[in-house]
């Protein structure tokens, strides 16, 4: 208990408190509008936190991703367009709610799940991180390159149809981390005569270039294609139709008790992800309900379910993170790079030497979760506006920003043009049914696999045993081989059909 | 074109990539203690991954090359002239933020940029161009004290 509140001092500050509500009001703004997504946002803000100490600038991304995670059901109930893939299931439900007049009320359960699932699932990252990185303490190299070879495996629950371009995605992302300086002997590798390219790939360029710029060029194809503005419902004024009367919260409270853990459960598994956990909670509320027929006719469990579920993961993809190093989802994979700019690198170590801030790390992801409930219910009529904004005036900004935060980043131009090469990339990627989750999956995992396989090599001289030998290693392996085969076998079976 | 052409191209320059990386791979590095693995033997064994997989990619796009499925999407090449301009204007923002100053060449990609956006609206237009670039401006230098290019030309 000691652990948990060292961090009570630090993170109780009017900055760290003033950052948290600004990232959920740009997390619930972005979330909201169609074509704007988390991974889009919290690369945008990273620039931006660079300057800021570490626990601040990561309470504001953290307030990003809740945030954002739960506005991508505003869109999804007034105009049945998710802002999130996540929010797909909230639309079912949320949008039949708002054609009967009964926007607010979907939009005020929406709040409500959405923080219950992210106080759930904070709580269970306090509870269980610290116990697993008990046990990871006690890795070593073989270990380490297990585990990444393990965490690779994401790759294949985030390349879509195509195992075989995600799988080339992840090598380029692996490749891509080798330039600039071999870890073990210090010597520049695979610069190619560029000078600037010894320190490695700036990673916030990265990030910018293929989220948010490649996301920029594909949206001047939609809003090209589009010129009709969407028809926002609009909420009701009467009473009852705009709020959650006692009784319906009565009768949804089983249901978000339920679908809570189960996107705790799903979080805390690399590579699952919130649409999974929000569709399983969806479909198990629907077995479970007296009233299964009114499931995607405007059910209030529907969307109870659906949205406890897609933000109890929130918090317990941190789990994998913290504790062990590896990216759960493109989000995390994204924070993980948060982490390592201001020049922290999570795994076992870092609760052995930064105890204190991850522990106010983690009671500020549970103080986001209790602002998030009163930042969403004040702005809510502001964040309904924001899903009329135009495509055509937000795009050029997020550009703007997108190469200023580089600037500002990086620290000169050089950074700009790897963000601007990273784009066009990501672009032509997207075009050609390449998955770029994995490239950044596979850029982040790419220290830990050459360092622990290098190190264990070297502690035993060559000798493969090594990491057969040890049974935490062997263990990973197993699972690594095993999950390999069965995503191999899944995919020759899809394309079969 | 259906995606299994597109397949063939990609993977065969994919492929080649990766065949240059693995040769040019040792030739990026200088001298190197000799104990364990060389610290090409990462990025060679992973380039090999990439042509091989890439092999693989184009050979499947070979046997799918009849299948009439037109599931690569062509309505974007209408917009391709945008998407390059695009760049082209991000390219020639880099480029001009240290000659013209931060201020005058995000005003004038904020401009460009949204008519290529397809944004008519020119009151909107031009009120956007003029208030965003200050107000970035005054948070980066006075808020976050960064500093920002200045104009070196006039």
């Amino acid at each position: 208990m000691d652990f948990i509140f060292a961090g009570f001092d630090q993170i109780f500050h009017l900055q760290n408190i003033l950052l948290m509500v600004g990232g959920l009001v740009i997390g619930i703004v972005i979330g909201a509008i169609p074509g704007l997504n988390v991974p889009l946002a919290v690369a945008l803000a990273l620039p931006f936190t660079y300057h800021m100490p570490p626990l601040a600038g990561l309470s504001m991304l953290i307030g990003i991703y809740k945030g954002g995670t739960h506005g991508g059901s505003i869109s999804a109930i007034l105009i049945n367009v998710p802002g999130a893939p996540a929010a797909a299931a909230t639309a079912l439900d949320g949008y039949a709610l708002a054609r009967q007049g009964k926007a607010g009320k979907a939009l005020k359960l929406s709040i409500y799940a959405s923080v219950f699932g992210e106080i759930i699932s904070d709580i269970a990252l306090i509870l269980l991180a610290a116990q697993l990185a008990k046990i990871a303490t006690t890795f070593g190299p073989a270990e380490f390159f297990a585990l990444g070879l393990f965490a690779l495996t994401i790759i294949g629950f985030v390349s879509g149809d195509n195992l075989i371009k995600g799988v080339i995605a992840g090598c380029m992302g692996l490749l891509f981390a080798t330039v600039g300086m071999d870890p073990l002997e210090s010597m520049p590798r695979m610069h190619f005569g560029f000078y600037e390219l010894t320190g490695g790939l700036h990673f916030i360029a990265m990030i910018i270039g293929l989220f948010a710029i490649s996301e920029a060029l594909v949206q001047i194809e939609n809003s090209l294609k589009t010129t009709a503005s969407r028809t926002v419902i609009e909420i009701s004024k009467t009473g009852d139709d705009n709020r959650v009367t006692w009784a319906e919260f009565k009768m949804v409270f089983p249901t978000m008790l339920r679908s809570a853990p189960l996107g705790v459960f799903i979080g805390a598994i690399p590579g699952i992800g919130s649409s999974i956990a929000a569709f399983l909670a969806y479909g198990m509320a629907k077995n479970m309900s007296k009233q299964p027929e009114i499931f995607g006719k405007g059910a209030i469990e529907g969307v109870a379910a659906a949205e406890s579920a897609n933000n109890g993961v929130c918090g317990a993809t941190f789990i994998p993170l913290l504790t062990l190093g590896i990216p759960g989802d493109v989000i995390t994979a994204i924070m993980l790079g948060a982490f390592m700019v201001h020049g922290l690198i999570p795994g076992p170590t870092l609760f052995t030497e930064q105890g204190s801030f991850v522990s106010a790390f983690m009671i500020g992801m549970l103080i986001t979760s209790c602002l998030h409930l009163f930042v969403a219910l004040i702005g809510l009529r502001g964040f309904i506006q924001a899903i009329k904004l135009k495509r055509s005036l937000l795009f050029p900004i997020v550009i703007v920003l997108c190469i200023t935060g580089t600037f500002v980043a990086g620290g000169g131009q050089f950074p700009i043009y790897v963000m601007l090469g990273m784009g066009i990339l990501g672009y032509l990627m997207i075009k050609f049914g390449f998955p770029i989750p994995p490239l950044l999956i596979g850029f982040i995992l790419s220290p830990m696999i050459e360092d622990g396989l290098r190190q264990a090599l070297l502690i035993s001289d060559g000798d493969l045993e090594i990491f057969y030998g040890r049974p935490i290693a062997m263990g990973f392996l197993v699972m690594t081989v095993a999950l390999v085969v069965w995503i191999t076998w899944k995919n020759l079976r899809t394309q079969g059909k | 074109m259906n995606m299994a052409r597109v397949d063939i191209i990609v993977g065969g320059l994919l492929c080649a990539f990766g065949i240059a990386i693995f040769v040019a791979a040792p030739l990026t590095v200088g001298e190197y203690n000799e104990v364990g693995l060389t610290p090409w033997s990462f990025p060679q064994a992973l380039s090999a991954a990439i042509a091989m997989l890439s092999a693989l990619l184009c050979w499947n796009g070979w046997r799918n090359r009849r299948r009439e499925v037109a599931d690569f999407e062509t309505d974007g090449a209408s917009s391709t002239p945008h998407i390059i301009a695009a760049i082209v204007v991000m390219g020639l923002y880099i480029v001009g933020m240290p000659l013209f100053g931060y201020l005058a060449a995000t005003a004038c990609t904020l401009l460009v940029l949204s008519i290529i956006y397809g944004n008519r609206r020119w009151l909107g237009l031009f009120i956007v161009a003029a208030a965003a670039p200050p107000a970035l401006y005054f948070f980066f230098q006075e808020v976050m004290i960064i500093l920002l290019p200045e104009a070196s030309l006039f």
